[in-house]
């Protein structure tokens, strides 16, 4: 029997570690006197419970008055409120503990769209690579819509930023363009990366993808889905325009490859991440005015040719 | 004091410093709160061995001075040697 009592004992200390053996006997003492309070024989022992009883603290208060280690052993204890533990640790300066960070890298997949708001705001703050890196990790796990929301989110909130760079893109794109070899190639997962990697540095990102849509118009059809899945983000600071505008400066505009341009103008002009009058204003007419100006009248008539061709006309 | 404490080897327990028998009344204590509240009050059956419990958990209570309370609250993350 003391074996028995032993190994209660042992089970009760493992489950209240972090709770004093007086807290203990108050909340105990607490929910006694509540069970007994109408049964006439306990009389004595409730008067005696009340002095020093107290009221079992409700995990909304644990959780405020926590600090980010106890939090740690709560969320490791993996029961029914670590959900909510992990909650609690987001809201703390989390970058600033190994710790807690390394709490983080395990749980990473309890993260839901609030708490990567959360740290995709705090990640301003940091440029170190593990800090990055983590970030990123965490927001992998989120589903496809949620992903896009929290990233249109950022993007409007700090502008477009590329803080989380972590200097792979290039070819995390490639790899994941390889995969497509028409359009069903498209699917949740690829949209995903894409977006993952937009969350990184969209301006480079966009300016590959326009760049392959302009070597090979069967890009421009496949992507199509792409470009309509992305367009809250790449409309921030009309990143559309902007990044199509440089990229056409960059190349040379012959009439081998208008099919092609036309091909992706339509597509954006299509799923509206490129407005009319921002395709007019501040594309066909910067163009058309530097061209002039620089006496190039055979770019001059290419481009006046896309123009005509496109769909808007 | 001793006596309350259930059945244990006297001999043994002599060698025992304050602290580490306050803490054993301690958990006493709670498994005798934790046992209570198991307990369905409704069930006659139950109800001798109920107001034996009451009757036990009074006698530890009185034994319960402000220095056993106040040791209650330095025991904390130690593990347990009752041995």
């Amino acid at each position: 029997m003391e074996q028995g009592c032993h190994l209660h004992l042992n089970k009760l200390q493992i489950e209240q570690e972090d709770q004093q053996l007086q807290t203990l006997i108050a909340s105990s003492a607490y929910l006694t006197i509540e069970k007994y309070q109408k049964y006439k024989p306990a009389n004595e022992l409730i008067q005696m419970l009340s002095t020093i009883a107290r009221k079992p603290k409700s995990l909304q208060e644990l959780l405020q008055h926590a600090d980010a280690r106890t939090m740690i052993s709560m969320i490791e204890k993996c029961d029914g409120n670590q959900k909510q533990w992990f909650h609690a640790l987001t809201n703390t300066h989390i970058f600033d503990s190994e710790e807690s960070m390394a709490c983080l890298e395990k749980y990473c997949y309890l993260c839901t769209q609030d708490d990567i708001d959360r740290l995709l705001n705090m990640s301003t703050n940091y440029s170190s690579p593990k800090t990055r890196k983590l970030t990123l990790k965490c927001v992998s796990y989120l589903p496809l819509n949620e992903l896009i929301v929290v990233t249109t989110r950022y993007f409007h909130k700090f502008g477009i930023i590329n803080n989380l760079d972590d200097g792979n893109i290039r070819s995390q794109l490639v790899l994941a363009l390889n995969i497509i070899k028409n359009v069903n190639s498209i699917n949740d997962s690829f949209t995903s990366k894409i977006v993952l990697l937009l969350l990184q540095n969209s301006q480079e990102v966009l300016k590959h993808l326009y760049q392959e849509c302009l070597k090979n118009s069967v890009y421009s059809l496949c992507l199509k889905e792409l470009f309509l899945a992305v367009k809250e983000i790449i409309l921030i600071q009309s990143l559309a325009i902007s990044t199509l505008t440089s990229v056409l400066k960059s190349i040379e505009i012959s009439s081998e490859n208008t099919s092609q341009i036309v091909q992706l103008l339509n597509i954006l002009l299509e799923t509206d991440c490129i407005t009319h009058e921002e395709f007019i204003g501040k594309m066909i007419v910067p163009f058309l005015e530097q061209f002039l100006q620089e006496g190039r009248l055979s770019d001059l008539q290419i481009m006046l040719s896309i123009f005509n061709v496109s769909i808007f006309v | 004091m001793i006596r309350f404490l259930g059945v244990l080897n006297t001999d043994q327990i002599i060698s025992w410093k304050a602290h580490k028998i306050y803490r054993h009344m301690g958990f006493t204590f709670l498994i005798l709160l934790e046992l209570l509240q198991c307990c369905d009050k409704k069930n006659h059956l139950l109800a001798r061995i109920v107001d034996c419990l009451l009757q036990i958990t009074c006698d530890v209570m009185k034994a319960v001075t402000i220095d056993v309370f106040c040791a209650w609250a330095e025991v904390n993350k130690f593990s347990i040697n009752l041995a």
